[in-house]
């Protein structure tokens, strides 16, 4: 595998794998609590 | 190929959403694909990011296990979701862009896990083809984290190479 090291002044590329990581985490946070939610739903049987 | 029956939602934000449970990981799985995920940079990237959508796998726990376990019906049914979105209508030359999660310092453990299902499954047939990249990032003096990123694309994609070609520069260009 290809193999890249980033310079500690490349902020550009720096900041795009800060966002890109950022994004992701917001989006396990979503995605796990919608299933929470309708766990929750389902044990209550307000959702079949 | 053994896979598991899966549930198929489109979230509000369009963000398409296919969960499953194993049985025997005790693990509810989500395999995720956002379209928008990346657009800020599909001007520079047009081939590789113009059909470009983000490929997000979570696993979560529902129950404690005693130790480690392991379902191949897992990686199959992944993969078929894969192969399931890359046959929509429109789809035909999408580029599916992997990021594996480095939040909890596992990500090197996830590439090493999906190159190893990558090459198991067959039942990507001639869906993909495959480029990945380690990314080294400073955090502070002497010390690194890896990033791991790829794409998955059908080996029939018109544009493959300018596709390769635009991955594999991407870093000089952002």
């Amino acid at each position: 595998m290809k193999k890249v090291t980033i310079s500690p002044t490349d902020a550009k590329a720096i900041a795009f794998f800060e966002k890109i990581t950022k994004k992701k985490e917001e989006l396990r946070k979503k995605i796990e609590s919608r299933l929470t939610e309708t766990t929750l739903l389902k044990q209550q049987n307000v959702v079949n | 190929m053994d896979f598991y029956s899966y549930h198929h939602e489109i979230l509000e934000d369009g963000v398409r959403q296919y969960t499953f449970y194993s049985n025997i990981t005790k693990r509810i799985y989500s395999v995720s694909f956002d379209s928008s995920f990346y657009a800020e940079f599909s001007e520079i990237f047009p081939h590789l990011l113009s059909n470009g959508h983000s490929i997000a796998v979570f696993s979560f726990a529902t129950e404690e296990l005693d130790g480690a376990s392991q379902d191949d019906k897992v990686k199959n049914t992944i993969f078929q979701v894969i192969l399931t979105e890359s046959r929509l209508p429109g789809n035909e030359n999408t580029v599916f862009i992997y990021h594996c999660d480095p939040t909890d310092d596992r990500q090197k453990a996830r590439n090493v896990l999906f190159e190893k299902w990558f090459q198991e499954t067959t039942n990507h047939q001639n869906l993909i083809v495959k480029s990945g990249i380690e990314v080294d990032i400073p955090v502070k003096e002497g010390e690194n984290i890896p990033h791991y990123l790829g794409y998955l694309t059908s080996a029939n994609n018109p544009n493959a190479e300018q596709i390769s070609r635009e991955f594999n520069s991407f870093l000089y260009m952002i």
